[in-house]
């Protein structure tokens, strides 16, 4: 089990990039796989080990402690997630025919238990909106980032970011009454 | 297990009801249990991998020195770079290697254009060369005074073949201009003309030396008038009739008897 650092510890030596590392990976590391996963990345866990790898050069000359650490983690894994994307839109899917993916065959009373207890459900309930809608709900819900951090980090106005987390979150909200009305 | 429970952030509730109130809508009970457990996909933490152990400080978590801490990274980064700089690198190669053709071509051509004789002396040097070169290295077949044919590469004519030509191939057999490729003289590569029956000497000789398919030579033309009399000084009013005996025709032809009279009545 990690320990985490107290804020305090690193903002004290947070000349020490492998401290600074060590901080931001116990504090962030969940956020980020949350992050990937609720946006449909394959392999989410190893996407966050990158992620972190690509941030420990750049300590060097960042500013702004933990916090500074935490906008600049999620930059860079919006920037890998668009890299995946585009990745995806090129390259055919070829993946085989497993029986556990087959959307038309109805999952066991067991199988909802555990999807919904370990998450799975908002998922597939995030897959139906629109990209902006699950971006601005991935960063604004499973990060855990202001708006201002959001609109830095999505390109645009703080009150475009508004304005979507309000559409967002009334389209989810219409997809999670039809959810629970069918289920 | 590679994943583990990151330590909660503690307002959770107060963060979703916070975005709820921004949005206007408190009261949804549904959105809010969705967002919740939107927000637990958070709580899970993978193991960090052994790259970015290393990276870690404290005793627990670095399994590696620290003075290899900072060189991690570098084996992911070089192997981008290096296929960068090889792609970079292929590219220029051919560009390179095509420019180098073609100065290579040009410096000939110009060597050629430039050597005494022009383009086709440049060529007939070169054959000399290749000719002496071959001559030298099959010294069996020597004879052969054409430079740009391989002396070694044809069968050589046997001795019963060169019985049977000297009276087909002698009005024409004449001495061989001598071998430009050979200047100094070596004695294999002279010409030979005092041996009519060498075929080889005879440029325009036929390579091939069976006599039933040999070309026959052409026969000399026949003057009109005799060698010691020049057509041009002859006057034609001076000349009176020949003495040669014209023929005269041992037999007369009866002459076409004329229309018989009728007589008058």
């Amino acid at each position: 089990m990690l320990e985490p650092l107290a804020d305090e510890y690193v903002q004290a030596d947070h000349d020490d990039p492998a401290l600074l590392f060590t901080a931001a990976y116990n504090a962030f590391s969940g956020p980020v796989f949350g992050y990937l996963k609720a946006r449909g990345v394959d392999d989410p866990e190893a996407v966050t080990q990158d992620v972190f790898l690509a941030l420990y050069p750049k300590l060097e000359t960042l500013h702004g402690g933990l916090q500074g650490a935490k906008t600049l983690l999620f930059t860079i894994a919006h920037a890998r997630l668009v890299d995946h994307y585009r990745k995806r839109e090129r390259t055919p899917d070829s993946t085989p025919y497993e029986a556990d993916f087959d959307t038309r065959r109805s999952p066991s009373a067991e199988e909802q238990a555990f999807g919904r207890a370990s998450g799975l459900g908002v998922t597939e309930l995030l897959e139906d909106l629109t990209e902006d809608y699950r971006e601005v709900l991935a960063l604004r819900v499973v990060a855990d980032l202001s708006v201002e951090e959001t609109a830095d980090i999505m390109g645009k106005s703080q009150g475009s970011v508004k304005q979507l987390q309000r559409r967002a979150l009334g389209a989810l909200k219409k997809r999670a009454l039809l959810r629970n009305g069918t289920s | 297990m590679s994943e583990y429970t990151a330590p909660g952030r503690g307002n959770d509730q107060q963060a979703i009801d916070s975005l709820l109130a921004d949005a206007g809508l408190e009261g949804s009970t549904d959105l809010r249990s969705e967002l919740l457990e939107l927000r637990s996909l958070a709580d899970t933490a993978p193991i960090p991998s052994e790259a970015v152990r290393a990276l870690m400080a404290g005793g627990a978590m670095v399994t590696r020195p620290a003075a290899v801490t900072p060189q991690v990274p570098a084996p992911e980064q070089i192997p981008a770079t290096d296929e960068l700089a090889a792609r970079r690198w292929k590219k220029r190669r051919a560009a390179i290697a095509g420019l180098a053709v073609a100065v290579s071509l040009a410096g000939g051509a110009t060597a050629a254009a430039a050597s005494e004789g022009g383009i086709p002396g440049a060529f007939q040097h070169l054959g000399a060369a290749i000719g002496s070169v071959v001559s030298q290295l099959a010294p069996g077949a020597g004879n052969a005074p054409q430079p740009a044919a391989p002396a070694g590469s044809t069968p050589e004519p046997g001795p019963a073949h060169q019985d049977s030509q000297p009276a087909v191939v002698s009005g024409q057999a004449s001495p061989s201009p001598a071998d430009p490729g050979n200047p100094d003289g070596t004695p294999h590569a002279e010409p030979h003309p005092a041996t009519p029956g060498n075929p080889s000497q005879d440029p325009k000789s036929p390579s091939h030396p069976d006599p039933g398919k040999r070309v026959l030579p052409t026969a000399p033309s026949l003057p009109v008038t005799p060698p010691e009399i020049d057509p041009s000084k002859l006057d034609p009013s001076k000349l009176g009739p020949s003495d040669i005996p014209v023929p005269v025709p041992s037999q007369l032809i009866p002459p076409v008897p004329e229309a018989p009279k009728v007589p008058a009545k």
